[in-house]
């Protein structure tokens, strides 16, 4: 089982990293959105875990991208998010968001978040 | 291989001169000859070779070297002066001419010698193997050293005999 | 140092770099320069800073951060414009975050009203929106070892569980305790966009099932005809019922929490037997409700055992009209095209179209697909070399299986056997990889015909045949130049002149045929011409004139139109630019021999000729016989060999020239003795050397006298040329087991000058 991770805080990345591993994923990292498709073009990828706020291509966008591509329409997404409004976690819905994981995250809900979206 | 290690008490010779060359100089009999130590790839013992139908009988055969194949040119035979009767003490020098490797076999390498671009000299005529075969000669320690022309070692063997 | 010290120094070096970046766009915000791509990068350093402080429970600076955040978002949506004073208050503010990232750091504890002033600015300009910028932020780095695999059952995560019995419950309309009978009745009908935000029901049942004991059935009554069948149509609804005790309605809902607005969710308590509820399904099971338990009766996954153990008293009944979701998921998971959604329609029409969109599992949609890696052919070509020299010693190790040790070392041998075994499937592996079609050289000659029908005037047409043919990369790159100058040899010589082909009843149109096919170890390369044959009258004539064959010699038509490929023959009685100056077809010779092949040529007058090459499929490994000669090995490549004999078995005679023949099954064939032709004197007596009968080209036997015959091995070509030349007589040189070369003998090279000797 294969996760990509994409934030742009390094220590969200090595949090997610060290949760994700100890629970049996393996774990594919990007600095943002951009080098969130970069890496779903090149690896097969069974959930991806990505923040919002993001230079250069920002999670809502990565989602729209993702999703656009037909090979990636079942793909799983997870947002991760700081937002406590509802608003960002909508907007990340509506570009085709699967679920969200709330920062700062709790590892068994994390990792039980990925079952209730990944086979 | 030993005369690798020797290289470097040998490049302080003359150091400051970039007209310096290095010569592996090797034994044919009483004869020294030479050849850049540049071109040298390889220094082996003699094994045995596989001979080649209807060459030149100096062409002493093919050797497998690390899954090519090389062949071996009698040097003594290439002069003129007869076949070589090689043992496990003759000495095969492997040297890259263009693009190819070619074996030479030798009775022994002697030395590395520094000598000055302006030591070497014109090949004397009279003798038209040597002034065929030879780029020129240079003396060293009051001996003369052939410089081989390996260009020409090689273009001699790529006709049919 | 612990992991939650590591990501610490993570978070603590991340702001160090956040902080100075931060301070670089402040001073660019403070020079006026406003760009909205600046205030996005500032809110976003803001921003990780606080979700890393979060994590940690630094919540002096999570706080100021939130508000500093806040404000910086009024300012990005022009709520709060970026004046002066908000520019020095954000510089101010950069500083304070500093400080309280320091002090995180540090284990320092800040005064609590430090930054209290900043504080309270930002609430002024973006006012008090909520005082709670966070949860609880106890984080616990304690691995977690949860099951993500669908075989087994998927753990329940711990501190999430659920049915906590402290969680206090917040819905008092339903008795927390379901009495006998009692369950949950769920239903759920999922809208398209459920599946277009990638969730899937298969998923959220499985999690439901972890409540308790789930029974699952599928609703097909919607489910169109094939032909209206729309493959990302919705078309099934679900209903399960869920004995559980200690379960509320919003651990239920909170399972379709991530799916809430995207389906229709019924959750109900209900009371009564479980076997009532499902009589319903029962009844609308001829209407095409799909039971999907028909097989799957009543068996539980383990992970529901426990719990069925409530539940199941009342659910014994049921058999074939209701499936626990183990079944449901055995039904689906095998089928890669089947999911939650089509998944039970699978069932009913099962040719129904694969969903593409809605796939369960991107898995198995990408293994589908082909996936090719670019690798250096230089790196491929390693590969096959070291494969060369594997063969090589694994044929040398059977070689020394003698006897003796066959009967000694039992295991031994047979883990030779395996060898061999393995080390020929790695060599046909490796070859494939090399192997190429030949379209790829095919594919160019279309065009070359054009050129030659507009320069000719004649009507040429193409066809090609087996273009797919898969051949040696090696072999397809030296395959372009002869197949160039044998397709011009037949569109200049072979076919006629259309007025010239019209007269002769045929069709203007002549055709040229290129094929190719692949038989046994050999590739058969063929361009064949339905034109005037070869003049063999003209040929003949020509090569008299020009040397080739003496005046008298008398030569069978395959002699004559092999002549074609002489050197230096040319028919054209006006040597034409077309097919060159009679360099052409020895060039094909000589090429398609380079590389281990050999060239026929058949004719028949007025109908037609047919230039076949016939190519090995891999240059790298030959199958050869050793044989020894004056004490010097060669090989003989065994597919010219017809077969061995002794000396003192063969029948030997003399020919006409005095030279020796020999005399098999009322043959004759010339014999060359390979002592003699390669300048070697033998010590083995004539009754003890062995011939070995070969095939040249064309059919015709050649006899060559060997000392001895070793054996049969396979051998790795290696040029001579590479670092010598070419020799008369041989192929090119191998390297045997024991490290010494042997020369490869060219059966027909050694056959040819014979030839011309005869023919002088």
């Amino acid at each position: 089982m294969r996760v990509l991770t994409v934030d742009d805080s390094r220590t969200i990345l090595a949090m997610l990293e060290h949760t994700l591993k100890a629970a049996g994923f393996e774990v594919l990292q990007a600095m943002d959105g951009q080098q969130g498709l970069d890496v779903l073009a090149g690896s097969d990828v069974d959930v991806v875990i990505t923040d919002i706020n993001m230079p250069v291509m920002d999670g809502i966008e990565f989602i729209r991208n993702v999703r656009a591509k037909g090979e990636h329409q079942s793909l799983p997404i997870l947002i991760l998010t700081t937002e406590t409004s509802q608003e960002k976690r909508d907007q990340g819905r509506s570009a085709g968001g699967t679920g969200w994981i709330v920062k700062p995250f709790d590892p068994a809900k994390l990792v039980s978040v990925i079952n209730r979206v990944v086979h | 291989m030993q005369a690798f290690e020797q290289r470097d008490e040998n490049d302080g010779h003359d150091p400051a001169s970039g007209n310096t060359m290095q010569l592996i100089a090797f034994l044919i009999g009483e004869q020294v000859y030479g050849v850049e130590i540049t071109t040298v790839r390889e220094i082996r013992a003699w094994n045995g070779a596989t001979p080649l139908p209807n060459t030149q009988e100096y062409v002493r055969g093919v050797i497998n070297l690390r899954g090519t194949i090389v062949p071996i040119f009698d040097l003594r035979a290439r002069f003129g002066d007869g076949i070589t009767s090689p043992t496990k003490n003759h000495v095969v020098v492997v040297l890259s001419v263009g693009e190819k490797w070619v074996g030479i076999l030798v009775d022994a390498v002697s030395d590395i010698l520094s000598v000055s671009q302006s030591d070497v000299h014109g090949v004397p005529e009279g003798n038209n193997l040597d002034s065929e075969l030879l780029n020129g000669i240079v003396t060293h320690d009051n001996k003369m050293v052939g410089l081989i022309d390996l260009d020409a070692i090689v273009a001699g063997t790529n006709t049919e005999s | 140092m612990s992991e939650l010290d590591e990501f610490k120094a993570t978070y603590f070096d991340e702001c160090s770099e956040l902080l100075a970046e931060l301070e670089e766009q402040f001073i660019a915000i403070q020079e006026g320069d406003h760009d909205a791509d600046r205030l996005n990068a500032v809110f976003r350093a803001i921003h990780s800073i606080k979700g890393g402080a979060g994590a940690f429970g630094f919540e002096q600076l999570v706080e100021f951060a939130h508000s500093f955040e806040t404000m910086l978002d009024f300012v990005r949506d022009g709520r709060v414009e970026m004046s002066e004073e908000v520019v020095s208050l954000c510089i101010r503010s950069n500083d304070l975050v500093a400080d309280f990232v320091g002090a995180a750091r540090d284990g320092v504890e800040l005064a609590e009203d430090y930054g209290a002033e900043e504080l309270a600015a930002f609430k002024m300009y973006a006012g008090e929106e909520d005082d709670a910028p966070m949860e609880e932020f106890d984080i616990e780095f304690t691995p977690v070892m949860v099951q993500v695999g669908d075989d087994d059952q998927p753990e329940k995560p711990v501190s999430e569980t659920p049915c906590d019995e402290e969680r206090p419950d917040s819905f008092d309309t339903a008795p927390m305790e379901p009495g006998e009978g009692e369950h949950w009745y769920v239903k759920l009908t999922p809208f398209a966009r459920l599946y277009e935000r990638a969730n899937d029901p298969l998923l959220l049942f499985r999690e439901l099932m972890e409540l308790g004991d789930a029974r699952i059935k599928a609703n097909l009554t919607k489910m169109p005809p094939l032909g209206d069948f729309d493959p990302f149509g919705v078309y099934c609804n679900w209903e399960v019922t869920l004995a559980s005790q200690n379960t509320s309605e919003e651990d239920i809902r909170e399972v379709f929490e991530f799916v809430e607005g995207d389906c229709e969710l019924i959750v109900e308590r209900r009371n009564g037997q479980v076997a009532a509820e499902l009589e319903v399904a029962g009844q609308d099971a001829d209407n095409g409700v799909s039971e999907l338990g028909e097989q799957g009766n009543q068996t539980s996954v383990p992970a529901v055992d426990d719990q069925a153990a409530t539940g199941s008293g009342q659910s014994g009944e049921e058999e074939g009209k209701v499936v626990s979701f183990a079944d449901l998921a055995a039904e689906i998971e095998p089928a890669p095209t089947a999911d939650a959604q089509g998944g039970a329609g699978e069932k009913k029409a099962s040719a129904a179209p694969p969903e593409p969109a809605k796939k369960a599992s991107p898995a198995p949609a990408k293994t589908s697909a082909i996936q090719t890696i670019r690798v250096d052919l230089e790196k491929v070509d390693r590969v096959v070399n070291m494969v060369g020299e594997l063969v090589i010693t694994q044929s040398m190790l059977t070689q020394q299986m003698d006897d003796r040790l066959r009967a000694q070392y039992q295991e031994l041998v047979r883990g030779v056997e395996v060898l061999a075994q393995t080390t020929r499937g790695l060599q046909d592996a490796v070859m494939a990889i090399r192997a190429q079609p030949v379209k790829s050289v095919f594919s160019r000659m279309p065009r070359l015909v054009r050129e030659l029908n507009a320069k000719t005037g004649k009507k040429i047409r193409l066809e090609m045949v087996g273009e797919h043919t898969e051949i040696d990369k090696t072999i397809i790159e030296q395959l372009s130049d002869p197949l160039t100058h044998m397709i011009r040899n037949s569109a200049d010589h072979g076919i006629e002149q259309p007025e010239d082909r019209v007269e002769a009843g045929k069709p203007e149109e002549g055709i040229i045929q290129l094929s190719a096919e692949q038989s046994g170890g050999n590739i058969i390369i063929a361009v064949e011409d339905d034109g005037g044959g070869i003049n063999r009258e003209r040929v003949l004539n020509l090569a008299r004139e020009k040397g080739v064959v003496s005046a008298d010699q008398q030569l069978s038509d395959e002699q004559i139109d092999e002549l074609v490929f002489a050197p230096g023959f040319s028919t054209a009685s006006a040597v034409s630019d077309i097919s060159g100056r009679g360099v052409g077809m020895d060039v094909v010779i000589s090429n398609i021999k380079k590389i281990g092949g050999s060239v026929h040529v058949r004719s028949t007058p007025g109908k037609g000729t047919r230039m076949q090459l016939r190519l090995p499929l891999t240059l790298a490994v030959l199958d050869v016989m050793l044989v020894e000669v004056a004490g010097v090995p060669y090989v003989v490549p065994l597919s010219s060999i017809v077969e061995t004999l002794q000396c003192r078995r063969a029948e030997f005679g003399q020919g006409p020239s005095g030279r020796q023949v020999l005399q098999v099954r009322g043959e004759y064939v010339h014999v060359i003795d390979l002592a003699c032709r390669f300048g070697m004197t033998t010590e083995v007596p004539a009754k003890d050397r062995f011939v070995v009968l070969c095939e040249a080209e064309g059919g015709s036997k050649v006899a060559l006298m060997v000392d001895q015959i070793v054996g049969q091995q396979q051998v790795v070509i290696k040029s001579l040329e590479e670092n010598f030349r070419r020799i008369g007589g041989i192929a090119g040189g191998t390297i045997l087991g024991d490290g010494s070369v042997a020369l490869i003998v060219d059966v027909q090279g050694l056959k040819a000058p014979k030839e011309q000797q005869t023919a002088a």
